[in-house]
């Protein structure tokens, strides 16, 4: 990539050894968690607590218990929903799309990410999960003989390819993440003293023994499912899109919109990423792994992903006015101008504006400073959500029909569960397996230190 | 049927290249090597073919292709119809979505499954050769010892230059 | 190795002003006959190598392509840089001179308020200047830039460029997508659709890449000593042209489904009309050329390390690029149907014509 941006740092900073490599990674595995994990783990839990009892509340109670109304039938759980699946796609984005462009640097953050992407997956399925209403008949998404007529879904509904596409996300990211973990499984396997849970590491590291034989098979399979990785990765946002897009409504039916979304969620996905490495690296004394040719190279893909979104929004609003239909140019001004103007303005300036900072060499070298931009970017990026089907809804075709939507406390509680448990759920991985993918490092360093192993 | 090997463990990468192509030349049969890592240009010494892993994840990728746009077709267009929006029954361009998504669920599940089967991985198997370290900072290569007339302290003297870590000789069942 | 017909070549030394000669005389005769056809020619051929420039700088600019190895990409993406001149001239005689190609410039047209002022010739025709100057400006920077670290590297000069690049996206991005709208979008006034401005930029860039492919190639047969080119380097060609067709063929689909989706009478007739007859014949064919076959040949990973191969996948590509501009601008000038005679003929040699007598030579006067 940027050659004219990225200095020719190493991979991993001090000359490791692949036996270094192993113990250091593998380390904090061993350790029993400090007080601040006590404590993130604490303050995660009663958020995820928190939001498993206003779920239970509004299943006991109905949907009614959130602030939608008949104009704006999605409000907090559809912004929710596209924004998890947003951050999960830099999983896929960093461990598939890099690992083909045979970019080395990502060995260092594909392992974090792509739990990172399961989690967030999770997190996004609750939110159409609950939104039925009667969660338990989510199986009549699916195409099965039944007894209404053996009437089918209908194949021709974005909401039904949604169902696919989030399913079949989920399964390859776990499938993916899991085959790229047996090989570090059997390195714990074989570094854990007999227990529990080395008894636990050897089960689930399937008898890994380093043959070659399955290595050179392992190679094959690990490159197949990264390149069906990248177009799943962009199908599904592409999806998410869909369920805007082939709606008559202005604001939602644009064609830009496709490509606008998988950008924007590789834009907020990317922050993510960098912000949770950030705090990782620091607390678990990873630093040599993670550096600043890492964070370098965020940074790029963040602000040419935000140039993107950026572009979008000046296209479609532009547009609106271009083509001369009332319609359109009504909501792209109450967007801006309206009573939800605030939001509008947030989305602009925390993804068009404040990303921008990246540019300048003093920001990205100060982990704080890039910090805030990642945090400001998933703030605007929640936004952009919220302004796209919010501000498109609540102005119907009949002002008799216009509305306003005004969130609840459950359904703040619920969102704020669904961070709970995305990060309760990282918590717990950095205690279980290691954050840092050991035998995609030891290649990269051999290959590095001019060992006869190449890289990707 | 069992076969005599000799393990010749080394500390790095480039020593197992080394005494790979070393005994390559010398027309010893490698059987396989045990490493931490994948190292590029092992499998030409080892004279490995590309996996074929990646034909059952096309074959796969087709079937679900196939099954999906055919199951879409006789729900929509066939079994039951219903007007959506005056689109034809057959939309195949809105049927492309599903069917993609379906194409990458099968081509992912098939390949990693036939890859574990082929491997002989499963939940709760014990590693079939335990060789020491092969999983940390060890590169073990694995010799065949064809007939009578083999060395091992000749191949030792071969492998010096490299410095091997451990020299050992083992009766294997299957390798 | 792919062999390019030694004839073609030696066109660029013995006769390297006769393929324009061809092309001029080409164009004044259909000028008599068909003035829309000749014109939407012109502005398909400029279009395209404004495009084939502003992409290679763009190429240039952010990526500083593939380290140390990248030098002859760099350089014969250098070369490229000269077809904007040539490609700016062609675009200025029609949205100067010749408006009338446009819809809007009827007074029978139905259009938006804010298309009235918009399109007022006189602002259209500035514009048109701005976008030109400004991509002027940009190669031009970047022309200084990338010479200068080839000559010799310092960290003032790293600087210097990574600063310039901030400047150089956001202007590429805005003079693309604007001038996407103004030149070929509003060929069918008042039609929008928002992915055009990223359709275009997608387009120029696969057919830069596919052009620098085919020229790295026919700079290696003029000066096989000169040229190093090793098999990662044409696979990271493989791979970029692999990469771009399938961004191309994503926006293409995006675009193609949502209008088919929702269809709007506002929308659809754009659609519709590349669809009928003849012309939905090409739009298939389209697809085909720029995606299915190019996808199919560079996923065996044998095809990117064969140079032959390459060769005519790279070629395959130009073509298809070719005809997607065809189909971007013809049918809103003849809707009838598609036609190949002069004036395509004039545009096609003109455009090659400008390739062998500009950028060949440029390449080997080199030092």
């Amino acid at each position: 990539m940027a050659e004219a941006v990225l200095p020719d740092q190493p991979l991993i900073a001090g000359h490791k050894t692949p036996a270094q490599i192993s113990a250091e990674i593998s380390a904090p595995l061993g350790q029993r968690p400090n007080r601040t994990w006590w404590l993130l783990l604490a303050i995660s839990g009663s958020a995820l607590g928190l939001g498993l009892l206003a779920i239970g509340y509004e299943l006991f109670t109905g949907i009614g218990t959130w602030g939608l109304n008949r104009t704006v039938g999605w409000g907090f759980d559809i912004t929710n929903f596209v924004f998890w699946v947003g951050i999960g796609h830099a999983g896929t984005l960093i461990s598939a799309v890099l690992f083909i462009f045979r970019q080395s640097w990502r060995t260092s953050l594909n392992r974090a990410a792509e739990a990172m992407t399961l989690f967030a997956v999770m997190c996004a399925g609750i939110f159409p999960l609950i939104h039925m209403g009667r969660p338990w008949l989510a199986y009549w998404m699916f195409p099965y003989p039944n007894v209404r007529g053996s009437l089918w879904i209908n194949f021709r509904s974005p909401l039904v390819w949604d169902f696919f596409a989030i399913s079949t996300y989920f399964t390859i990211s776990a499938v993916f993440w899991f085959v790229g973990l047996i090989p570090d499984l059997a390195t714990l396997r074989d570094r854990t003293a007999p227990g529990l849970r080395q008894r636990i590491y050897s089960f689930l590291s399937l008898g890994w023994d380093g043959s070659y034989r399955t290595w050179h098979r392992y190679e094959a399979v690990y490159l197949l499912l990264a390149g069906l990785a990248t177009p799943l990765v962009v199908s599904v946002h592409t999806i998410v899109s869909t369920d805007f897009a082939t709606a008559v409504l202005p604001g939602w039916h644009t064609t830009i919109l496709p490509p606008y979304f998988v950008c924007g969620a590789i834009f907020s996905g990317m922050s993510m990423v960098l912000a949770l490495m950030l705090v990782t690296r620091g607390a678990l004394g990873l630093r040599d792994y993670i550096q600043q040719r890492h964070i370098d190279a965020m940074s790029w893909f963040i602000l040419g992903t935000s140039g993107v979104v950026l572009l979008a929004y000046v296209t479609e609003l532009f547009t609106a006015f271009y083509t001369g239909n009332p319609y359109e140019a009504f909501v792209f001004k109450n967007r801006a101008l309206g009573p939800l103007g605030w939001s509008y303005w947030i989305m602009v300036c925390c993804n068009g504006l404040v990303p921008q900072l990246l540019w300048f060499r003093g920001v990205r070298h100060r982990p704080a400073a890039v910090f805030a931009v990642t945090i400001a970017v998933n703030i605007g990026m929640w936004f952009e959500r919220f302004v796209i089907i919010v501000t498109s809804l609540h102005r119907d075709f009949l002002p008799s029909s216009w509305a306003s939507y005004q969130p609840t406390l459950i359904e703040g509680l619920t969102m704020l569960g669904t961070f709970g448990l995305f990060f309760t759920a990282f918590l717990i991985f950095c205690r279980l397996v290691p954050v840092i993918a050991i035998a995609e490092v030891k290649q990269a360093v051999v290959a590095e230190q001019g060992g006869a192993a190449g890289g990707h | 049927m069992s076969q005599r090997v000799l393990l010749a463990s080394f500390g790095s990468a480039g020593d197992l290249l080394g005494a790979a192509r070393d005994l390559r030349q010398r027309g010893l049969p490698l059987l396989n090597a045990y490493t931490p890592h994948p190292i590029h240009g092992l499998e030409d010494l080892l004279a490995w073919r590309g996996s074929r892993l990646p034909l059952v994840g096309l074959v796969c990728g087709a079937c679900g292709v196939a099954l999906m746009l055919w199951f879409q077709h006789w729900t929509s267009a066939v079994n039951w119809r219903i007007n959506v929006g005056g689109r034809p029954w057959n939309s195949s361009l809105s049927f492309l979505c599903v069917t993609f998504e379906v194409m990458v669920l099968f081509a992912g599940l098939g390949t990693v499954l036939a890859f574990l089967i082929r491997s002989r991985l499963w939940p709760g198997r014990s590693p079939a050769l335990a060789v020491p370290g092969a999983t940390d900072d060890r590169y073990v290569l694995l010799v065949g010892q064809q007939d009578a007339a083999f060395d091992v302290i000749e191949v030792g003297r071969w492998l010096q230059p490299y410095t091997p870590l451990e020299l050992s000789e083992r009766e294997l069942e299957a390798v | 190795m792919i062999q390019i017909p030694r004839a073609l070549l030696e066109l660029r030394r013995s006769r390297p002003r006769l393929l324009l000669a061809v092309a001029a005389v080409a164009f004044l005769i259909s000028l008599a006959s068909d003035p829309n056809r000749a014109w939407g020619s012109v502005l398909l051929a400029g279009y395209a190598l404004c495009h084939l420039a502003l992409s290679a700088a763009f190429m240039l600019a952010v990526s500083y392509p593939l380290g140390e190895r990248g030098r002859d990409l760099r350089r014969v993406l250098l070369a490229m840089l000269r077809l904007l001149p040539y490609g700016a001239a062609a675009v200025l005689s029609v949205t100067l001179l010749n408006q009338g190609l446009y819809p809007w410039r009827s007074p029978a047209a139905h259009l938006s308020d804010f298309q009235r002022a918009w399109f007022l010739p006189g602002f259209f025709g500035l514009r048109a200047l701005a976008y030109l100057a400004a991509w002027r400006y940009l190669a031009g920077r970047v022309e200084r830039l990338v010479t200068a670290r080839l000559a010799g590297d310092s960290p003032a000069l790293r600087t210097a460029h990574a600063r310039f690049v901030p400047l150089f996206c956001y202007t590429y991005a805005l003079t693309v997508w604007l001038a996407s709208y103004d030149w070929l979008m509003s060929l069918e006034a008042p039609w929008a659709s928002t992915i055009y401005g990223l359709y275009a930029a997608a387009g120029g860039l696969l057919s830069a890449v596919a052009m620098l492919t085919l020229l790295v190639f026919s700079r290696r047969q003029l000066q096989p000593a000169r040229v190093h080119l090793d098999s990662a380097l044409q696979r990271d060609l493989g791979q970029w042209l692999f990469g771009l067709s399938c961004v191309w063929v994503y926006l293409w689909f995006s675009q193609f489904l949502l209008i088919w989706y929702v269809n709007l009478p506002e929308e659809t007739g754009w659609l519709a009309l590349r669809l009928s007859g003849a012309w939905g014949l090409l739009f298939y064919v389209n697809v085909g050329l720029n995606w299915v076959l190019p996808f199919l040949v560079l996923l065996l990973g044998e095809a990117k390390r064969n140079a032959t191969v390459l060769g005519r996948i790279a070629v395959v590509l130009l073509v298809g690029r070719w005809l997607d501009l065809y189909l971007l601008i013809m049918p809103g000038v003849q809707p009838g149907g598609p036609h190949v005679g002069l004036p395509e003929l004039a545009a096609t040699l003109g455009a090659m014509g400008c390739l062998l007598s500009v950028v060949l030579p440029t390449l080997e006067r080199e030092p």
